[in-house]
């Protein structure tokens, strides 16, 4: 069934379903992203984006439904298959200290890792590749818990294209850095999908980077997603208001010209701000 | 490698020694030296146990001791035959068994920590001591009845047997849903462990029998190498050697682990199934140790602690220090507890906690930043 055939999608999400316990219930949701495509995954707190991430990442098991990579069934792949075509770049991930970037970046090998050996020239070469792309190559002898949060997000970046994958998933990759460091991820991100044939999905709290930066949009709201397509498509008032409660206002970017969604405060705010 | 200059001085606001201290860059190049250290320290200590009791017997004549006995020297024999007993039959099987007991240790140790991503994850973590410790009690019970197992009497096969079922049934209880998260494998380790332990004190108090053999058994808990002779090495001694390189093969996965269960799946580990197996291979190296020497404490917490400060995180290299590590460790600490108070001998277990527990506080003085052990 797996094959390379360009034109069976990298990711096929279809009909699928997850309840945790008896509360919130996500899907059915289907979703299919082409080879070589780069899409943000969009919604607020509890939308649900972060439970297709982990059911795409196959660290939750979808209730009904099923996910595809390239034509397998993921629950049909080892963890060790499955990360050979599929890697994530964790967010906000603790390592224990000590162990060094070039370390790090090596544990990407690990699905390629025969049972004794330790890392082979093959290994080697993939993983000075990673460094070298990520700009992470100057770091490699560095402890990885001495890095910034920026420099932290591309060594886990390295770590994950040192898999080797055919599609990569970032969960917010630009959480907690400051604006230049977010649009550094996410020149980043642009410059190894413009380099390499590889599919990216993203979560992104933010949605003006995804106007910016990705040519298709997905907006989850309550376990479903309710919108998909370009920035002119997602990031209209009238697909935001019901998601967002009415709190944005949508501009346009002075020079990029995409929609540009900034905050809409509330009524009692503004007045306590004009009475201050 | 980036000169000193030219790296940042890393300062965190509200806690100043967090990361100033730290040491940015690790040399690549230490293995290189680190491992012909331990080895050498490793080999004095061994020959520095077999010299040393009430019969000293130097360097040179043990090697002299050895060439005739294997065979490969033919001179004169200049030396008391008492000697060449003491020598084959008494100190080295007593320092193999310390080797074993160290490696084996500071192996499994390092296995949990490793796993749990806990630094204070020790080899009786969850549960093998107190099952050990019911098992020899109760061999205690049996009190005249001798059992010789291939050199082992009923208290060691007991503690062993005790010592594996008790982590069977830890791991059973902490199953939950086809996972078992390293919570409820540590709580219900903690439970199951009190339970043994009162029950162990039950034993102590309602048993007549035990009260006479009380100071054996308690002897016994504190560790103490209780070796006869070659049978029991000849047994222990390739399951040891064996286990210790098996751990050895899951370098990679529990460097993996560094990255949380969910991240280390993420880069290809079958995550259940390799925490069973890196547990499995814990307990029987744990109870391999138990049976040679009763419930050594320290061993398997401090060992792997120096050693990742000494040689770095990376379990490629870890493990194998860590065995080293926790060899010469054991092998000086039975050594003194040999001659501290001779020619009464002292359980072990006293001695790697007197030195163990400070030296531990020490590294804990040394690295006030979190997660620094």
């Amino acid at each position: 069934m797996r094959s390379d055939d360009p034109d069976l999608p990298a990711l096929d999400v279809s009909g699928v379903a997850y309840r945790y316990g008896a509360g919130f219930q996500f899907g059915p949701v289907s979703l299919r992203l082409q080879r070589d495509e780069m899409t943000a995954l969009l919604g607020p707190n509890g939308s649900g984006k972060s439970t297709l991430f982990r059911l795409v990442a196959g660290a939750l098991a979808p209730e009904r439904g099923t996910i595809c990579l390239a034509g397998t069934p993921v629950t049909a792949l080892s963890p060790r298959r499955r990360a050979r075509q599929l890697a994530v770049v964790p967010q906000a991930i603790s390592i224990p200290p000590g162990y060094t970037v070039r370390e790090v970046v090596a544990f990407g090998r690990t699905a390629y890792a025969p049972m004794l050996a330790g890392l082979t020239a093959t290994d080697r070469r993939t993983i000075d590749r990673a460094l070298t792309l990520t700009d992470t190559d100057r770091l490699a002898d560095r402890q990885f818990g001495t890095l910034s949060g920026g420099e932290r997000q591309r060594g886990l970046l390295a770590m994950a294209l040192a898999q080797e994958p055919q599609l990569l998933l970032l969960d917010e990759p630009t959480a907690h850095l400051d604006i230049h460091y977010q649009v550094d991820m996410l020149d980043l991100l642009h410059r190894l999908h413009a380099a390499g044939e590889i599919t990216v999905l993203v979560t992104l709290h933010d949605l003006n980077l995804a106007a910016l930066y990705f040519p298709r949009l997905v907006l989850m709201a309550g376990g479903q997603i309710v919108a998909e397509g370009d920035a002119e498509a997602v990031l209209r008032p009238a697909v935001l208001d019901p998601v967002f409660a009415g709190r944005v206002r949508v501009l346009r970017h002075p020079t990029h010209n995409v929609p540009m969604v900034v905050p809409e405060p509330g009524a009692r705010s503004r007045d306590q701000r004009f009475t201050a | 490698m980036p000169s000193p200059a030219r790296v940042p001085r890393l300062r965190v606001k509200g806690c100043p020694d967090a990361v100033a201290g730290t040491r940015l860059t690790r040399p690549v190049n230490r293995p290189a030296v680190i491992f012909p250290l331990l080895l050498a320290v490793l080999l004095v200590s061994i020959t520095v146990g077999v010299a040393v009791g009430p019969t000293p017997l130097p360097p040179g004549r043990q090697l002299a001791i050895l060439a005739h006995q294997l065979g490969l020297w033919h001179g004169a024999v200049t030396w008391p035959s008492d000697q060449a007993v003491i020598l084959l039959q008494v100190r080295i099987p007593r320092v193999a068994a310390g080797v074993l007991v160290g490696a084996a240790l500071a192996t499994a140790g390092t296995l949990l920590q490793g796993l749990l991503r806990n630094p204070l994850a020790d080899p009786y973590l969850i549960g093998v001591s107190s099952g050990a410790g019911l098992g020899a009690t109760v061999a205690a019970l049996f009190g005249p009845i001798v059992i010789n197992l291939a050199g082992f009497g009923l208290t060691s096969l007991l503690a062993f047997t005790g010592g594996l079922l008790t982590v069977l049934l830890v791991y059973r209880l902490a199953w939950v849903g086809g996972t078992v998260p390293v919570t409820t494998l540590l709580l219900a380790g903690f439970a199951v462990s009190a339970i043994m332990g009162a029950a162990t004190t039950l034993l102590y108090t309602v048993s007549g029998q035990l009260t006479t053999r009380i100071r054996d058994l308690f002897a016994w808990l504190a560790g103490g190498i209780s070796v006869v002779g070659w049978t029991q090495l000849a047994l222990v001694g390739p399951i040891v050697l064996l286990t210790l390189a098996v751990a050895w093969m899951f370098a990679r996965t529990l460097n993996a682990f560094a990255l949380g269960e969910e991240g280390a799946a993420y880069v290809g580990v079958h995550v259940q199934r390799q925490k069973i197996a890196i547990i499995a291979v814990s307990t029987l190296l744990t109870g391999c140790a138990v049976t040679l020497s009763g419930l050594v404490g320290f061993v398997g917490l401090v060992a792997p602690h120096a050693m990742r400060l000494l040689i770095g995180p990376n379990h490629r290299t870890l493990l194998p220090a860590a065995a080293l590590g926790g060899a010469s460790f054991l092998v000086l600490a039975d050594l003194g507890a040999r001659v501290a108070l001779a020619p009464i001998e002292l359980p072990v277990g006293i001695v790697t906690a007197l030195l163990g527990g400070p030296f531990f506080l020490y590294l804990l003085q040394r690295n006030k930043r979190p997660h620094a052990l």
